[in-house]
């Protein structure tokens, strides 16, 4: 080979080396820049798939800043049933307090718990709701222990009391001093929870204009419904003049007494309650005079006349009861039959009050009608409206309110009772599939649709019709029968009381 | 083999070509350089280029969102943590019991005993423990226990009178709200003293309560409507 040959090869050799790197080095710029430009696009899809959710997210906030109010307003409600900081520092005064007015004696309280609660450290709660609890030993008889129960239990603050003992008083053996009031010994346990707000698991968040959008809530009801729902379990009134043996006491103890007290005891008693019969039935005849009277002049020493022999008999009534009444069942038996009842109706046709009616007995009377009526015992609810309306002449204006929740309790009662008593024949009904507006009854062998009377009743309106039962709507409550066993006389009907929301209710 | 000498002068001689098999693999190897080149170029200034200043722009988006995206979160935190506070005050309120509604409609069965001619009950201890946490399931209140013990008294048949007790335990409303009460069991007892009758029936009724349900937060949870057909007390 010659020089020139030489060289040839090596400039050729040369030129492909250099060539070669620089085409390696290009392709491995290139496959670098190949990979990030991979991730940059990967990176670019997740921000944007990011930036998409997070707008769908934010368009939430409205919502959002809604469901957070209202909750915060729903838990502010709620717990204003727990005491706070100031009704636990004074809670057992309030115990106290209650123990004196239900004639309880506290012997032991322990508030451990609630004094370990202001001890720790630099007083800071440590989570959102604190139990705080106290335990008691009383020596208390059964009638005070309900009524101290009665009390926490109606307590305007959430009390409860998870656990407690009641063990009857050992009698001293002697069934003539045996009293009913020999105090039980009771151990409980009273459990009530306290809210600690500043405790937060992450900081609090600001709502802006938080006022505004709470007004805009409440603007459009929201708030409204979060109000008109209650966490505050049904109260129950404890009727303390219940007349109740004691189940704690010997009942043997009663007929014991009774016994002793013999057939000469019996006797005296019931010629005790022949005067004071006596003397009402004068009293009666004194106020029949004194009513058909029509000379003013003549009727005021007749009042005169009454008034004395009303009073006198009231007096003697009172020193009864004073005394714990008659101790032979009859008498006693008799005494509230053939006494109380005709005085007590005696003294309010003059309109004058025997008895001061009090707000707890009304309620109780108002419960009792209630729960009648939703269990479907409706004319036991009138019997009781009855004798609470009985209780309203003279009583505090106060208490109008209740008594005419009890009359309008009545009347609903009075509707189904009356209703029960109608007679309707239903021979079937008929319930397009495709068209439930169109539905009839045959009642009275008429065809009758929703809306229309029942024929013969003008009274009586067809509410709704379904396959297996019809609604009446009768004196404005809704009544419904189911479509077989229909109409016999007196039959109740066997579905939902007609109040709308009333849950039914089984024994 | 034949030598050529050139002769002429250097500057008369004519200039000598590239050969082409040195020219063609460097021009080849010249236009790979240079379209590999390009092709780098191309994608390094032009694809990766755009593709960064997408990236850049869209973090910048999400980073403007970012305050709101915070926003939400803390308001779904909020939000969590007032639903688990009510619902923790929902089931502080359903976990009571209020006995002295239970001990009045017991109060009425053990003394409605028709004069004594039904029963006679005295009742020595009554307590109720607090529910067994174990055994408590998931959504439901564990219940209490009542336990109640004393004498059912009679003259003759104590156990036929303890049943009659039993039975209208059982048909009132008191019993509404337990889960079982066990069959009458128990013995006849003779007791000391000079009160008539001395036979009587042990009580010692264990009685469960029915376990709770965790009230939801959309419902109400109050009214516990449970109906009281309370017997007439006794008159004794």
């Amino acid at each position: 080979m010659t020089t020139t040959q030489a060289q040839h090869t090596r400039t050729r050799t040369i030129a492909l080396g250099v060539a070669g790197v620089l085409v390696a080095l290009l392709g491995w710029l290139t496959w670098t820049d190949y990979q990030a430009l991979e991730e940059a696009r990967k990176e670019t899809e997740t921000a944007r798939a990011t930036i998409v959710k997070t707008q769908a997210d934010i368009r939430t906030i409205p919502q959002l800043e809604e469901d957070v109010l209202v909750v915060r307003e729903t838990v502010k409600r709620h717990v204003a049933i727990l005491p706070d900081e100031k009704d636990i520092n004074g809670f057992v005064d309030r115990l106290s307090s209650f123990a004196t007015d239900a004639g309880v004696k506290i012997v032991k309280l322990d508030d451990q718990e609630a004094r370990a609660r202001n001890n720790r450290p630099g007083k800071k709660a440590t989570a959102a709701f604190d139990r705080i609890s106290y335990k008691l030993s009383l020596s208390a008889s059964t009638d005070s222990v309900l009524r101290f129960l009665d009390l926490f239990e109606n307590h305007e603050r959430f009390v409860k009391i998870p656990v407690f003992k009641i063990a009857r008083a050992q009698e001293n053996g002697n069934a003539a001093d045996a009293v009913a009031a020999a105090p039980n010994d009771v151990d409980l346990e009273i459990e009530t929870y306290v809210y600690n707000p500043t405790v937060r698991t992450k900081d609090p968040v600001t709502v802006p204009d938080e006022s505004k959008k709470l007004e805009g809530l409440a603007k459009r009801g929201l708030l409204a419904k979060v109000m008109s729902e209650s966490v505050v379990p049904a109260a129950w009134r404890h009727d303390p003049s219940m007349m109740r043996r004691d189940p704690f006491v010997d009942p043997r103890i009663a007929s014991a007494r009774e016994n002793e007290r013999g057939e000469a005891a019996r006797i005296a008693e019931e010629a005790e309650l022949e005067q004071l019969v006596g003397t009402l039935n004068e009293a009666a005849g004194a106020v029949k005079k004194e009513v058909s009277e029509r000379n003013a002049v003549k009727r005021a020493p007749l009042k005169a006349d009454a008034d004395r022999l009303l009073t006198q008999v009231g007096a003697k009534i009172k020193e009864i009861q004073g005394r714990n009444g008659f101790a032979v069942d009859a008498v006693r038996a008799r005494f509230e039959k053939d006494v109380l009842v005709p005085f007590d109706a005696l003294v309010r046709s003059r309109g004058q009050v025997l008895v001061t009616v009090d707000r707890a007995h009304v309620e109780n009377m108002l419960a009792r009608v209630k729960e009648a009526v939703a269990d479907g015992r409706h004319e036991e609810a009138v019997n009781f409206a009855e004798q609470a309306g009985a209780l309203r002449t003279g009583s505090d204006p106060n208490l109008a309110p209740i008594f005419e929740e009890i009359a309008d309790e009545a009347r609903l009662a009075r509707a189904w009772v009356e209703f029960a008593g109608i007679e309707i024949e239903c021979k079937g009904t008929i319930v397009p599939q495709d068209a439930p507006e169109r539905s009839v009854a045959i009642l009275n062998g008429v065809p009758v649709a929703a809306g229309e009377g029942v024929p013969g009743r003008p009274d009586i309106t067809v509410r709704s019709i379904s396959r297996v039962s019809v609604t009446f709507l009768y004196k404005g409550v809704a009544i419904e029968r189911p479509v077989k066993g229909l109409s016999p006389k007196g039959t109740e009907p066997k579905t939902q009381p007609g109040r709308p929301g009333a849950p039914k209710k089984k024994n | 083999m034949m030598t050529r000498i050139n002769l002429m002068p250097s500057d008369l001689r004519r200039a000598e070509s590239t050969p082409l098999r040195v020219l063609l693999p460097v021009v080849a190897a010249v236009v790979v350089v240079v379209v590999v080149g390009f092709g780098w170029a191309f994608l390094r200034f032009g694809k990766l280029e755009t593709a960064r200043s997408e990236l850049e722009t869209a973090k910048s988006e999400l980073g403007a969102l970012d305050a709101r995206r915070k926003y939400v979160e803390s308001l779904r935190d909020e939000l969590a943590e007032f639903k688990t506070r009510e619902q923790t005050i929902r089931s502080i309120a359903s976990s009571r019991v209020l006995w002295t509604r239970k001990l009045d409609q017991l109060f009425d069965v053990a003394t409605a005993d028709n004069g004594g001619q039904d029963y006679l009950l005295w009742i020595d201890t009554l307590e109720v423990k607090p529910p067994q946490a174990s055994n408590a399931k998931k959504g439901v209140v564990p219940a209490e226990t009542l336990r109640m013990k004393g004498w059912c008294f009679a003259e003759k048949n104590p156990l036929e009178n303890f049943n009659t007790f039993h039975r209208k335990l059982r048909e009132s409303p008191f019993y509404a709200d337990f889960a079982d009460m066990p069959n009458p069991a128990g013995k006849a007892e003779e007791l000391d003293g000079a009160l008539r009758p001395k036979t009587a029936w042990t009580v010692d009724l264990t009685l469960p309560m029915k376990a709770r349900e965790e009230k939801k937060s959309n419902t109400k949870t109050g009214a516990i409507a449970e109906s009281d057909g309370r017997p007439k007390p006794n008159p004794r």
